[in-house]
């Protein structure tokens, strides 16, 4: 109403629907059959997504700070160069390891100018391809661009997160019709355009811990190179692991924050409890099948299925990203297929390739793809299924 | 036999012909409408495709190849200039084989793919995973597992494309974009998400 034409705000239109929908309302609706009434909507949804990341968030944020304010310790640093450093000294935070708040601050300073690009640059798109089309802005932008800061290497250059995001709502949502009609989820597509675009992205020097001059492997490399042994060796027991105390993108350092998370998301109904259990099952099996089999000798083969869980970003991955309503699949069946089928690629990628860091983005966005045919599977199995049981009534 | 194995894996998900080589492209694109008439085509293709490959196969190591006529006493002769021609033609007898056999028993598979079931013939796919066969000089049981291999690469890639272009259905594609357009920028993030297999060692 207030954004109407003619109106003073009228250009800003797009951004104050986005404000809108993010509040209370909802971007298209039905005008025939069927109808849902249901006390969540669409962007209510999307917004549990976001509420269910934030113990992966903050203990990711606290995770990063920690990590970088030893990093500076161990390399006699008193300041960080750079604006984040103008603001951690000019503020009076501090860089103490031991202070809760000065390493979330400290970490917030690198998710909150990618999370922002994300969102200016995603805003953007939503906002010409609404424009262009002569449609409201929808639901997702949030979210979306939330998930795609949480999965990126603190060290990624902004230009690249704009690049990503681009990629990501224009090949991955737009083309397509904008969200809920999408192939793949769009986050997990423009992070994986960005990992085959810039390697550097993920091996480079300070991708992950970005203190200049401070080189910090991931655990999966470590784990690559000299199985448990090596992590041991480096200081990471299973419990820092699983808490989130290594090095990795901010979402997907804690394991436990996924566990909150997932729970959170099971009990208000927003993602399917049976994508997460079938890609464990998956993980597990796969897991015992390369335990089993010695392959190359790499050190890598043998890891229990216990430390893969809690290694890379599989279980975020599995908790926020291949649960994605629109990209999985649909039916009941096809989604127990649909997680054991992530878990498989998840494993299979990151046992078997080693020039990709991690597996699980990869693997879902296989795994999207095969979604409509194992749906197709499914419900042609139903139909013969029932068609059997009609004819067995028929007879009898 | 880990060898045969991993050449077979290898040609559905690494050097995936449509994904990795965009080849067969024109027939990828045309029928990926429906997935129950991409599953045909795709048996189709791994029928010929695991034929006409240790065919050929026993064609360049018996006849063509330079000595390759040893066994008739002509071993000076070097007739592999004639490769792409026998080729095609094994590849066209079997397609016309497959053709009369599916108009007789599958009349409304026959009916669907119309054009493009003769069109086999001059498949790029088709002839290529038989030059590659030559080029990486596979002998008779790799270039069966081969064969099949790239055919159920292939049959793969054009299933899934199918699937996702029902799914399409629920999609509110630009007016620009219906149809091929679409299409293309589909195929390119199946590419895409295959690359992901590039690489794998075992």
């Amino acid at each position: 109403m207030r954004a109407g034409e003619g109106r003073p705000l009228r250009r800003f239109r797009p951004w104050l629907q986005m404000l809108d929908r993010f509040l209370y309302a909802s971007a298209g609706r039905n005008r025939s059959a069927p109808f849902v009434r249901d006390v969540v909507s669409v962007q209510g949804m999307a917004n549990n997504l976001v509420i269910a990341t934030l113990p992966c968030w903050l203990i990711g944020m606290w995770s990063l700070g920690h990590q970088s304010n030893l990093a500076m310790i161990a390399l006699d640093l008193s300041q960080l160069p750079g604006w984040r450093g103008g603001i951690l000294t000019g503020l009076g935070i501090g860089y103490d390891p031991g202070n809760m708040f000065a390493c979330v601050a400290h970490g917030l300073l690198y998710f909150l100018p990618a999370f922002l690009v994300a969102l200016a640059v995603g805003s953007i798109w939503d906002a010409i391809f609404a424009e262009l089309r002569g449609s409201s802005v929808d639901e997702g932008l949030l979210s979306c661009a939330w998930l795609f800061a949480l999965i990126l290497p603190a060290g990624a250059p902004l230009y690249q997160v704009g690049l990503g995001m681009t990629f990501g709502m224009v090949v991955g949502k737009h083309v397509f019709g904008g969200s809920g009609r999408y192939l793949v989820n769009p986050a997990v597509l423009g992070v994986t355009f960005l990992l085959f675009a810039y390697p550097d992205l993920v091996f480079g020097e300070g991708a992950w811990i970005p203190v200049p001059g401070f080189t910090a492997a991931l655990p999966l490399q470590l784990a690559g190179a000299g199985g448990i042994a090596a992590l041991l060796d480096a200081g990471l027991t299973w419990r820092d692991l699983f808490v989130g105390m290594r090095p990795g993108a901010i979402g997907t350092t804690s394991v436990l924050g996924c566990f909150i998370g997932a729970a959170w998301l099971v009990m208000t109904d927003t993602a399917s409890w049976r994508v997460m259990l079938g890609a464990l099952t998956g993980m597990i099996a796969t897991v015992f099948l390369f335990n089993g089999w010695a392959g190359n000798g790499n050190p890598i083969f043998g890891i229990p299925w216990t430390w893969h869980l809690v290694l890379g970003g599989l279980a975020f991955g599995v908790v926020f990203l291949a649960t994605d309503p629109v990209a999985c699949a649909m039916t009941n069946a096809g989604r127990w297929i649909f997680g054991v089928l992530t878990g498989l690629l998840a494993i299979v990628i990151r046992i078997a390739n080693p020039s990709h860091g991690e597996g699980i983005l990869f693997a879902i966005l296989l795994a999207s793809l095969f979604a409509p045919v194992i749906d197709f599977v499914m419900v042609e199995l139903n139909i013969r299924r029932r068609r059997k049981r009609l004819a067995e009534t028929a007879d009898g | 036999m880990d060898q045969l194995l991993a050449i077979f894996v290898r040609a559905i998900f690494v050097e995936n012909l449509a994904l990795a080589f965009f080849l067969g492209m024109c027939t990828f694109l045309a029928i990926s409408r429906q997935v129950k008439t991409a599953i045909g085509l795709g048996a189709a293709v791994i029928l010929v495709e695991g034929i006409t490959v240790p065919v050929n196969n026993l064609i360049y190591t018996y006849l063509l190849r330079e000595g390759a006529l040893g066994w008739a006493g002509l071993g000076h002769l070097d007739f592999s200039y004639l490769g792409l021609i026998s080729y095609i033609g094994v590849i066209a007898a079997i397609v016309q084989i497959l053709e009369m056999a599916l108009s007789r028993f599958f009349p409304a598979l026959h009916q669907s793919l119309g054009i493009f079931l003769p069109l086999l013939t001059v498949n790029c796919a088709i002839l290529g995973a038989s030059l590659f066969m030559v080029q990486r000089d596979y002998d008779f049981v790799e270039s069966a597992a081969y064969g099949v291999g790239v055919g159920v690469g292939w049959a793969l890639a054009l299933i899934v494309l199918a699937g996702l272009r029902e799914k399409m259905k629920f999609s509110d594609i630009p007016a620009g974009l219906q149809g091929l357009g679409i299409t293309f920028i589909t195929a390119g993030i199946m590419s895409m998400a295959f690359m992901a297999m590039a690489g794998i060692e075992f």
